[in-house]
């Protein structure tokens, strides 16, 4: 078990919007970081599916990307959420997302390589490797991402 | 025109995570515009939809009182990323097309309030 600190700040013009800084401490039993890159010329309807071996209930997310991206969560089937062109961020904290796909995330389809990274933490599998956080930080290729 | 930046600190045991301060800031059209919904207990757990971040780059979802509350975003129909009180989904830099979330009460007998708030994108 990790004690976990989020800080989030969201500003405008300088002025922090209402409910903002966000601050929660959070005890997640598992917390994993991974990288994941969804490659130029690969299909729309490519999803890589990433912590669904490590985490079986999301509780934490931090995800970062450096390009056009979709993200499906909690089982979704549609095209999920569109992220644009440049520097994109997703974050979910307290959440309760106990599909058996955790975040799929779905390439461009538009000739881009974009890299997405961060952490999942949350319940593991009953089985599963409790604590997975290290100190090297990500590994491409690894963490369920499937490449 | 003004500025919106996210900043993101994750630390574990007092240990800041690789990668961290997560740090960002896009131009956007006008103030951050928010709302908020009361949501009535999840008898029925009708999606409501939040029209005033709709075509916006930036999302965020705040729970405020009780939850847990339910989330999705652009066409998705099942599923949904529950929060819990006092949770966060925050969306930054979102395609202004798929943008639009509708949330959802899942507490069955209180009211759930939810703080939504968005920005529109700058003209390029």
């Amino acid at each position: 078990m990790a004690l976990v600190l989020l800080e989030v700040e969201l500003e405008v013009d300088g002025v922090p919007a209402e409910g903002f800084p966000y601050v929660r401490r959070l005890s997640i039993p598992a917390l994993h970081p991974f990288l994941c890159v969804t490659k130029a010329g690969e299909p729309l309807s490519t999803y890589k599916t990433v912590g669904n071996n490590e985490v079986e209930v999301v509780e934490l997310a931090v995800l970062h990307g450096d390009g056009p991206a979709f993200y499906r969560l909690d089982g979704d089937t549609s095209p999920g959420i569109e992220f644009g062109e440049g520097e994109h961020a997703l974050i979910l904290c307290d959440t309760n997302i106990d599909a058996g796909a955790v975040a799929n995330i779905g390439a461009p389809g538009d000739g881009k390589t974009v890299k997405i990274n961060g952490f999942i933490g949350g319940q593991p599998p009953v089985d599963g490797d409790c604590l997975g956080y290290g100190e090297g930080g990500y590994g491409e290729g690894g963490y369920g991402c499937g490449i | 025109m003004s500025t919106v930046t996210l900043k993101v600190r994750l630390s574990i045991d007092g240990r800041p995570l690789a990668g961290m301060p997560l740090s960002l800031s896009k131009e956007i059209a006008g103030p951050l515009q928010g709302s908020l919904y009361n949501l009535a207990a999840a008898a029925a757990s009708a999606d409501i939809a939040t029209p005033d971040v709709l075509s916006h780059v930036l999302v965020a979802v705040l729970p405020l009182s009780y939850g847990p509350v339910s989330a999705r975003f652009g066409a998705q129909a099942t599923g949904g990323v529950e929060t819990r009180r006092r949770g966060l989904i925050l969306a930054f830099n979102v395609a202004a097309t798929v943008a639009l979330p509708r949330v959802a009460n899942d507490h069955l007998t209180k009211v759930s309030s939810v703080l939504v708030q968005g920005a529109q994108e700058a003209a390029v």
